[in-house]
């Protein structure tokens, strides 16, 4: 939409290029799903192309990954899953199944219903003990299993490492939220 | 031979998050409990499996494949149980509280 100056040919070029990242994506996916044969590339070919197109067509491009900010969040988000885990799993399994849910509010400081936030909402119930219920504007509800301190300390973290990985600046953390 | 043990307490270790998902599906006292029992739980789960599944695996696509399911699942399970907790809030169901 920025690119209302320019001659044609450089406008469909930048699109051309901006478009490559998905392109290459969808292309590895197919590699993936039939374990790179060859001879598959005379179907894939087109549905890498229709794919990228409509991918294109629901979801401009625009969105960019900072790749340290992946590398930072992979390995935390691996680690706070397998706590997580472990943790339902205990009690769970642990005859006095020790649970105090609680529901709490959050308030988050990406953009509402931007590609970052939506990936945070996601990321909150693969965490150590909670469980995002609902958004509105401004909250997020959130069912925690134990309603102990250091919850709120971990959604500000998973927050500000999304927040790094999408290269979005978020403020610092203020007044977080706090029981419903 | 090493990878084969690897391998097996892998997957010994991830039918034991399964059974403790299914645990929690049957233990916890309400809808929001028994999705934090299948959500977590079972995300380990499936990741300890597909670890001891890629140890095993001949090529390098198939273990992209089986990263690839992880993450689709991981993707859907998250998705399904933000949706089914909405419903039961928007529905009028308290969360159950320790008496």
């Amino acid at each position: 939409m920025s690119e209302h100056e320019g001659r044609p040919v450089d406008v469909w070029w930048g699109s051309l290029v901006r478009s490559l990242p998905r392109l290459m994506v969808f292309a590895l996916l197919w590699m993936i799903l039939t374990g790179a044969q060859a001879s598959s590339w005379r179907i894939g070919v087109p549905i890498v192309l229709v794919a990228t197109a409509w991918s294109l067509s629901l979801v401009a491009p625009g969105t960019r990954l900072s790749p340290r900010g992946i590398a930072r969040f992979v390995p935390f988000f691996l680690a706070r899953s397998v706590v997580g885990s472990i943790d339902v799993a205990r009690r769970a399994l642990l005859p006095s199944m020790p649970i105090a849910p609680a529901m709490v509010r959050y308030r988050p400081r990406l953009a509402p219903s931007s590609a970052p936030a939506i990936f945070f909402i996601n990321a909150i119930s693969l965490l150590p003990g909670t469980l995002c219920a609902s958004l509105e504007a401004a909250n997020l509800h959130i069912h925690v299993v134990d309603d102990e301190a250091g919850v709120f300390e971990g959604l500000a973290e998973l927050e500000e490492h999304v927040a790094a990985m999408f290269g979005v600046e978020i403020s610092a953390r203020e007044e977080l939220g706090g029981p419903e | 031979m090493l990878i084969d043990l690897v391998s097996m307490v892998a997957i010994g270790a991830a039918t034991i998050f399964f059974v403790a998902g299914s645990a929690g599906m049957l233990r916890f006292p309400d809808v929001f409990m028994r999705l934090h029992a299948m959500t977590k739980a079972d995300n380990l789960g499936l990741g300890l499996l597909i670890v001891g599944l890629a140890l095993q695996a001949s090529s390098f696509w198939v273990i992209a494949k089986l990263v690839l399911i992880w993450l689709l699942v991981l993707v859907s399970s998250t998705s399904a149980s933000h949706l089914v907790a909405r419903d039961a809030l928007a529905r009028g169901l308290r969360p159950w509280r320790n008496p």
